[in-house]
Parts: C-alpha cells; structure tokens; sequence
C-alpha cells in the first residue's frame, strides 16, 4: 500500500488505542508522541524523501502492532517488572514493555525503535529528547501466570542485549568462528550465560529436562554444550567463550556477566503455603531459582507438608506458581508503594 | 518453553541503507542521517583494522557494518574509498547496497 | 471466640509458628485497627457478563450446562488504577494482601462503611487457617456506578480466635481454593452432592 495511506490506518489506530482506559501513561505518551510524528510526515510529505515516507511508515506499523497487540487487559505484570529490573543495566535508553499473549508456544523479547530514525532521519521533528525503547514481550498464554515457566524470557532478553549492543558481532571481529552455525551458536550461549547470571542454573533446567540429547544444529548448539558452559560460568571457571564475551562487554563499556543474583531462601514461606517476602533485586532474579528447586523437589519428592491437599501434579503446580507470582507482585507493589510516598 | 530464535537483527544498519538509497534515488539526505552514515563507515573500518583498539562508545550498527566488510570483499572494496557519504555518487551507493550481504527489511 | 483486638493483632504478626498471623504485603501500620485489620482491593478481577444462555447451570448433567467461568470476564488492573463497578453487576476479586490465618482463627471480612455508603457490599467468612488473598464478591447494589482504586482500603476483617485447631492446609481431602492468588470462577458444580441429588431426581 502507498505508505502515506498507511499513515492514515496507523493514525486512525493508535488513536482507537489511546481511548482505551487500560493503557499505561507511558504508552499513553509514547503513542500521542508517534501521533504527533505521523501528522508532521502527513504535513511534510512533499518535502521527505520517498524513501524516508516510506521507512517511517514501516516503523509506525510495527509500533502500532505492538500497541494494539498488546492485551494490558491481562498482562503478566510480574513478569514485565522483573524484566523491567534488569534492562537499565544494559541499556542507556528507557525501555517500555508491552506484553503480547500467544497463542503458540513462543517467547519472544522484541524492541522496536521509531525514535532512533526520527531523530536521524526526520530532523524537522522535535522530540524533545523522547526517545524509548518499545519492547514487546511475548508470553504464551498458557504461561501468563506461570513465571516459573516463563524463564526463557530472561533468555530472550539476552538476545535483547546482544543485539542491541553488537557483542556477538564483536566476538566475531576479535575472533572469528569456523562457522556461520558456530556464530549463531554463540549467540545462544551468549543468550545462556546472560540469563544465568539473573536467574542461575534454572535457566538451563528447562533444556536439560525437555532437550537431555539434543545434538548441535545450525541454529542451536548441543545441550550438553550449553549445560556445561552455564555450569562453569556459575562455578566462576573462565572456559570456553566465556573470557571472549567478558573482553567484549568491557570494549563496548558494559557490565560484566556476573551474578546478579541471591537466592531466596522460600522453603519455610512456601511449606507454610505463605507468599516469602523478597527484600532485594537480588531475591527478585533469586527466586526463580530457588521455587524451582522447591518445584522439582515437590514434584520427585512430595516432600511439602500440604502436599495432601494438593493431590495432583497439576495442583503441586499451581500453587508454586502462585506463590512465587504473588511474591513477585508483593516487591513491586511495596516499591510502588514507597514511591508513591513523596509527590 | 525452549528458546524462540535470536531478535532479528537486519533492522541494525537499516539508516545507513537508507542514507544509501536515497542517494541512489538522488533524493535528498538530512544533514544528520549524513553525520549517522560517516560516524558509522568511519567506525567500522577502525573496527576492521583493529576492534581492540577502537576508542569512545561503539554502535553496534559499525559494529555489524565491520562484520559485513569482513565477510564481503566486494562490500570491503566498495567502501574503502568512501570517506564521506558527500562524495558518494548514485552509482557507488548502488553497488554499495548490493554487496551489502542481506538487504535491510524495508 | 474472642475477637482479637489490636494488641494481640499485632502479637500475632510478630511470631511465627502456629498462632503466626501472616499479611504481605502489609503497607501500612494503620491497617492494624482496634478490632479489625483494614485490607485493599487486589488488581485481578472476574467480571461477570451477558451471555446467550438463560441462566448459570450449576448440574453437570444437565445438557444446558457450561463451565461457570465461562460466564466471567478475566481483567488486570495495575496497582494504583481503577475499576469501576457498575449496579448490579457481579465482579469476584480479592484483597491485595496475601494472608495466612492461624489455625485457632477465622476472620469475617465486610465493606468498610465509607464503600458500603456507596452501594458496596460485602460479607464472607474465612476459614480458620487459611492461606491465599482472601476471596471477594463486589456487588454494586446502587444507581450509580462506582470507581475503585486498586490498592485502596475497601475491606475490613475480624478475626476470632477459638479454642480448635484446623488443619486447613494439612487436610487429607483436597482444598478447592488453596493458596489462591487471584479470583476463581464458582466450583459451586464440582459439589459431589450434586450427583447423588441428580440420581434421587431420577429415580422419583
């Protein structure tokens, strides 16, 4: 379609999305400021390039698709506050996260830029210095309460930071790989050790449990690979890829992986059936962790003192769940609420 | 629960193909989409000759810039007399874009 | 039964073990009143909603039946935001607070008078021992509709203590509603009662 009657479509829909009562005063910003920026292309269309018409209308579909795909009616808040913690690290920029319920069984962490090409390539455009990230995070449904099994979004969020900063890339200039499945793979392990650091040795659970013998594809490498570069990255053993990744997040000026978190120590809250009060950040990415010890050791060994009133797997299930969403949700409301104290 | 495949990453270098296809199509270049084109040409081949050495912050869009060249010996020649997208004619910038090895999603 | 007045409230907060009273999060102080523990509205809500069907079936045998969740509307609001409650509609929520009852103690949970003066009301009994946020029916009785603010005091409990000892989460019979979090649909058809009912029905 010619893209200034895209521009219209688009318009007309973050419109209908700024009336819905649900959205977020951020969102709600950010989507009056694209609407701002589509009148100016409107406005100033004979004098935009072509090219430059058309690549705006680009990015305010994709805006628009995650605005209007988002369902903030049933948001995995805890999910998106966690996420939410460790972003600022890596990242200079704010980060607006909106979150889209699937249908599959896909995750995905997904940033879209608008403001990045307004800036360079609208200049007659006044952003005031405005200039989010907008990150759709993608949740299947079935898991929106389930954070223990959401954990590959802290995978996804590593892929978040690589990309968005060049560190595999960078690895490749300093030491090139045998080949182009070698590269993708250190994106994965990359991806691996970033998630490990937030949430530990449950980030690589899921694989060793779903995918014991997978062997090394183009896209992915072995499990037993990406296992043992996770358990060494935890035990502090400089192995592997892991030295090569380090020296590229010093060059780029980030942070090194490192552990980032604690664990929390649930099992007397969770035998209680109580929620356990997380205290620090640290606890926040720690009580992955540590519930999906709880989990397993339920589930093997049906150790909990309430497990007789929770007779199925199913229920075992749900209630770990729970808790460890309700504990999540319980930090960031005391923070909300201690924000909320002076104006 | 496994993990879906990597974020797309062709969006990275989409402004510095866009900087080239407007001068393919001798249209008109903003100021500052021109500064976006040097500050990254001039980034990625520091990053060639030695990416230890690079100083201040580095995009990632050089940064990919640099793998591509890498890669590519027919991008790495069409870029190697390039200092300044000023000087790049319809042409270059042509067979720029086409060696670059996948096009930016438009 | 003893209602437990404010010192023994706040007793029991600080222990742990059996006669622990458990509230998280718990944000302010004040929350703790003479004889009652004022709680706020929790941000998950079941609304419910005009459907095709004539009525809620509540017998599984029966051709018209339809899960009851399907007569409900799942919706989240952020801490801080509002819903708004129209008359007489029905929306199931719970208290923001996550509580663990000790097992000598029941608490009967009401509006508090500033929400029931708008046509809010509400009235439940908690059993003792219990663990979860406790379950909330709102129901608009008024001509108006009314705006709540999620994590705002709408509720109060009592809690009594007696001389039993339940073993709410210990129980060899399953627990419907344990350790719940959010609103749940009616399992008002999941009565095993039902069935035999159904069965005398046939037999008459």
């Amino acid at each position: 379609m010619r893209p200034r009657l895209d521009l219209f479509l688009i318009r007309d829909s973050l419109r209908d999305c700024q009336e819905t009562t649900y959205f977020s005063g951020k969102l709600h910003k950010f989507t009056a400021q694209l609407l701002d920026v589509i009148e100016y292309v409107l406005q100033n269309e004979k004098s935009l390039s072509e090219d430059i018409v058309r690549a705006f209308a680009s990015h305010a579909l994709g805006a628009n698709r995650y605005l209007t795909g988002s369902t903030t009616k049933e948001s995995p808040y805890e999910i998106e506050y966690c996420l939410q913690s460790v972003v600022p690290k890596w990242s200079k920029r704010d980060c607006y996260i909106t979150t889209a319920l699937t249908d599959g069984r896909d995750f995905h962490f997904e940033p879209t830029d608008p403001w990045a090409f307004v800036k360079t390539a609208l200049p007659g455009f006044d952003t005031n210095g405005f200039d989010p990230l907008l990150v759709q995070l993608g949740v299947p449904r079935v898991y929106s309460h389930k954070p223990l099994y959401c954990i590959p979004l802290y995978h996804e969020l590593g892929h978040f930071v690589d990309v968005s900063n060049g560190v595999t890339n960078l690895s490749v200039l300093i030491q090139a790989p045998n080949s182009t499945p070698e590269y993708r793979h250190r994106m994965e392990h990359f991806a691996d050790l970033f998630a490990a650091s937030y949430i530990g040795r449950c980030s690589i659970r899921a694989l060793e449990i779903i995918a014991p013998g997978n062997q090394s594809s183009a896209t992915h490498p072995a499990t037993a690979d990406r296992v043992k570069l996770v358990d060494d990255f935890l035990a502090d053993r400089q192995t592997g890829l892991i030295p090569l990744f380090q020296t590229c997040l010093q060059h780029l000026k980030l942070p090194p992986l490192q552990r980032e978190f604690d664990p929390a120590p649930v099992k007397t809250a969770f035998d209680d059936i109580r929620t356990y009060p997380i205290a620090t950040t640290r606890e926040l990415h720690g009580i992955f962790g540590s519930a999906w010890n709880y989990f397993e050791d339920s589930l093997d060994n049906r150790s909990p003192p309430w497990v007789a009133s929770a007779p199925t797997d199913a229920d075992i299930e749900r209630i770990i769940n729970d808790l460890t969403e309700k504990s999540i949700r319980n930090a960031s409301i005391r923070e909300r609420w201690n924000s909320g104290a002076t104006p | 629960m496994l993990a879906a495949v990597p974020t797309d990453e062709s969006r990275t270098l989409e402004l510095f193909d866009l900087a080239l296809r407007i001068v393919s199509d001798k249209g008109v270049i903003p100021d500052q989409l021109m500064a976006h084109f040097d500050a990254v040409l001039d980034q990625a081949k520091q990053l060639v000759a030695s990416p230890t050495k690079v100083e201040g912050l580095i995009s990632p869009q050089a940064i990919q810039l640099a793998c591509r060249m890498r890669a590519t010996s027919e991008l790495m020649a069409a870029v190697a007399p390039v200092t300044s997208l000023k000087v790049v004619t319809p042409d270059q910038a042509s067979r720029i874009l086409s060696s670059l090895e996948e096009r930016v999603a438009p | 039964m003893a209602l437990l007045h404010k010192d023994e409230l706040q007793r029991r907060l600080g222990v742990t073990g059996e006669e622990s009273l458990f509230i998280d999060p718990l944000l302010d102080q004040s929350q703790i009143g003479e004889v009652t523990v004022d709680l706020r509205l929790g941000c998950d809500f079941l609304v419910s909603i005009l459907t095709r069907r004539p009525y809620i079936s509540t017998v599984k045998a029966d051709p018209a039946f339809r899960g009851i969740a399907s007569y409900f509307q799942t919706t989240r609001r952020e801490f801080g935001d509002s819903f708004v409650l129209y008359p007489n509609q029905l929306a199931l929520t719970t208290t923001l607070e996550f509580v663990a009852l000790p097992s000598d103690v029941y608490a009967d949970v009401l509006t508090r008078s500033s929400y029931t003066r708008l046509g809010i009301h509400l009235n439940t009994m908690i059993q003792p021992g219990y663990r979860g946020c406790f379950p909330i029916e709102l129901f608009n009785e008024s001509n108006n509709p009314v705006e709540l603010v999620v994590g705002a005091r709408i509720f109060q409990a009592r809690l009594f203590a007696g001389p039993f000892k339940s073993s709410y989460h210990g129980a060899t019979t399953p627990r419907k509603y344990l350790g719940n979090v959010r609103p749940t649909a009616s399992r008002a058809a999941d009565d095993p009662d039902l069935d035999r009912l159904a069965r005398i029905k046939e037999k008459r």
